[in-house]
């Protein structure tokens, strides 16, 4: 007899004498799977598969495989979660969060996948894997720190509390980033900018977003950007369609007050403190992002567009000043500074004045000494009162006052002319924190000197001395 | 030869892996044709490696649970049978260790009462591999026999080395040959 008969034998037997325990199994199983279900109290804690489409995450850790993937075609996602940074990729995720799979959408997020093969594995494990990579392959680091996540999924509800898992998460794991994150509704026109510009969805929408919210942008300004870019660009705040965590980081760039002293040294205006910032901000053109910088500096407007990162001056206009006001109080629309509210308050405070005492007040954004100032004059109770405040911290630099034509004032201890130290030529615009603030102090009146003339501590004239 | 050949189920991986992974879903559709395709060898096994059809039938049981649960680990390496060979045999020594206190029981006769459709050939086979062969040997041919695994694969599902698995398999057989012939002088095939 041959083996092959004996073995052949030996399997129509069994074939034969096994019980059928087809429905036990069933039912067994349907039971366990109802158990699962009813035992996942605590949202983070999930070990099997569920029926339902439950949310949270999950966090033990899965051993992620390495090597070829056997696809299944056609299975049907229930959600997909866009990571977007410079590179584009796409997690398809089932009912239970599992991943079906990861799909690049560009070269630099297939580098940044490799051979990792992450079907059936948890998402937030796969979300941990991804941004490690994103980090280890430089995409997310100091010159570019955002990251926008995209859900797109079937069930409304649900996809909003995954955005905001998944954003909380993402913040967490990069200590310095920005992750903004939105749900995405696909419809054609946001398929027809995705295709034409080879965008993943979540980008087109953004794009679109920024696009549609300012005259100065078209898609095709905004479609090459980088996520920390258009980060950049999204000043406004959106939280209705777009959310955001943390800031987007500069360093790549030369910053405002280097562009700033480009364009005045280009302009020629050398006079600092006759110079009014009317706008300075980053922005993009032609697919560059640039410093545009607007100012007045004698009678003459000037527009100035400067390569963010190299410094060059990309193009510069000028045209005189709209007639009348040299007083200009026009709100600046400066990056990083406070409002002209702001800062009137703080020089109010300072003089303990309250506004209704006040008349003619005049307030101007400058750039003097290397960093940005707002000029504010007002007058109160017959006293001229001068102040300079810094204009992205709010201190106070200078404070002046004088009573005007009246010199018998001058011996009274309260009002005396006041000197202030100037602040350090800084370029990084820091205060010098000894300043010394205005000062009604009567002990200072040294008898032989009452004008303080001897002070030999200003670093500017006091335009009011007599 | 008899009429009545037995046909060995052989199923394709790929479609075990694509059952596997829509359980891994909570697919549970799939359920009855993951249980169509490979119950014979599982319980083939599982009686090989517990001798008892009642302890048998409760693994796999369990087994089949068990994969449920797992699906979403399992890692396609394209042995999904080899897979669920593992979880039995798992699950297996565990019902052994709890029955590790009672005396090695004689392995019954069980498995051949009620069924009256067997051949001659079919029960002689069955009996001389449960009752002639040595644990290990049982298993290695059940494994062979009724899945069609081969010897590599087997070596790796009894965590065995592939010469330990060959040199057993061929003194299986030899002594299933031995008992066919020796049942030769009492029964016509």
């Amino acid at each position: 007899m041959k083996n092959s008969d004996i073995e052949k034998m030996l399997a129509g037997a069994f074939q034969k004498i096994e019980p059928d325990q087809l429905s036990a199994v069933l039912s067994e199983c349907e039971k366990q799977e109802r158990k699962v279900v009813q035992m996942n109290g605590n949202k983070k804690e999930r070990r099997m598969p569920k029926l339902i489409w439950s949310l949270g995450v999950c966090a033990a850790a899965i051993a992620l495989l390495l090597g070829g993937t056997w696809l299944i075609s056609g299975k049907q996602a229930a959600a997909t979660i866009g990571i977007d940074v410079n590179p584009s990729m796409e997690i398809r995720i089932d009912r239970n969060e599992k991943v079906l799979g990861v799909d690049a959408l560009n070269e630099d997020a297939e580098t940044v996948i490799g051979d990792t093969d992450f079907k059936g594995t948890n998402l937030d494990v796969t979300v941990n894997a991804l941004i490690g990579s994103l980090v280890r392959n430089g995409y997310i680091g100091e010159l570019s720190n955002s990251v926008l996540i995209s859900v797109q999924g079937k069930d409304q509800a649900q996809g909003q509390v995954l955005e905001q898992d998944l954003l909380d998460e993402i913040s967490a794991l990069l200590e310095n980033g920005s992750v903004m994150s939105q749900q995405v509704q696909a419809d054609d026109e946001l398929k027809s900018i995705a295709a034409e510009y080879g965008i993943s969805l979540g980008k087109a929408q953004l794009v679109r977003r920024l696009a549609d919210s300012s005259d100065l942008y078209t898609y095709a300004d905004l479609a090459g950007l980088s996520i920390n870019e258009l980060n950049l660009l999204n000043k406004r705040d959106d939280s209705g369609i777009v959310r955001r965590l943390g800031t987007p980081t500069d360093k790549a760039y030369i910053g405002l007050d280097t562009a700033i002293r480009i364009a005045l040294k280009h302009a020629g205006a050398n006079n600092e403190s006759k110079v009014y910032v009317d706008e300075a901000g980053l922005d993009t053109e032609k697919g560059v992002m640039v410093y545009e910088v607007e100012f007045r500096y004698e009678g003459t407007e000037y527009d100035y567009t400067i390569d963010a990162v190299t410094g060059n001056v990309l193009s510069a206009a000028k045209e005189a000043a709209s007639g009348g006001k040299t007083g200009n109080t026009g709100v600046p629309n400066v990056d990083g500074v406070i409002s002209q509210d702001e800062a009137k308050r703080n020089a109010l405070a300072h003089a303990g004045i309250a506004e209704s005492q006040v008349s003619g007040l005049t307030i101007e954004l400058e750039y003097d000494d290397g960093m940005l100032k707002y000029d504010i004059s007002f007058t109160a109770g017959g006293t001229e009162y001068e102040y300079d405040i810094d204009a992205k911290t709010g201190a106070v630099l200078i404070a002046e006052m004088e009573a005007p034509d009246d010199d018998d004032l001058e011996d009274e201890a309260d009002e005396d002319e006041d000197d202030i130290d100037d602040i350090d030529d800084d370029l990084d615009g820091e205060d010098d924190d000894d300043d010394d603030l205005y000062d009604r102090d009567e002990d200072d009146d040294d008898p032989e000197d009452p004008d303080d003339d001897d002070d030999d501590d200003d670093d500017r004239d006091d335009e009011d001395d007599d | 030869m008899s009429a009545a050949e037995a046909k060995r189920i052989t199923v394709d991986p790929e479609v075990l892996d694509e059952l596997i992974f829509a359980l891994a879903e909570g697919n549970m559709t799939v359920m009855e044709r993951l249980y169509r395709l490979t119950h014979t060898g599982l319980y083939a096994f599982a009686l090989s490696l517990l001798k008892d059809p009642h302890d048998a039938e409760d693994a796999v049981q369990d087994s089949y649970v068990a994969v449920c649960t797992s699906a979403y680990q399992y890692r396609s390496k394209g042995k999904p049978l080899a897979w669920m060979m593992t979880i039995v045999r798992n699950l297996a020594m565990a019902k052994l260790r709890e029955k590790s206190r009672f005396t090695g029981e004689a392995v019954s006769e069980e498995f051949l009462i009620g069924n009256e459709t067997l051949s001659v050939a079919e029960r002689v086979a069955l009996q001389g591999c449960m009752q002639i062969l040595s644990d290990t040997e049982r298993q290695i041919v059940v494994l062979h026999a009724v899945s069609g695994f081969k010897h590599r694969e087997i070596a790796g599902i009894l965590k065995m080395s592939l010469p330990a698995v060959l040199s057993r398999y061929s003194r299986a057989l030899k002594k299933m040959k031995q008992h066919y012939e020796k049942e030769a002088g009492n029964e016509e095939f």
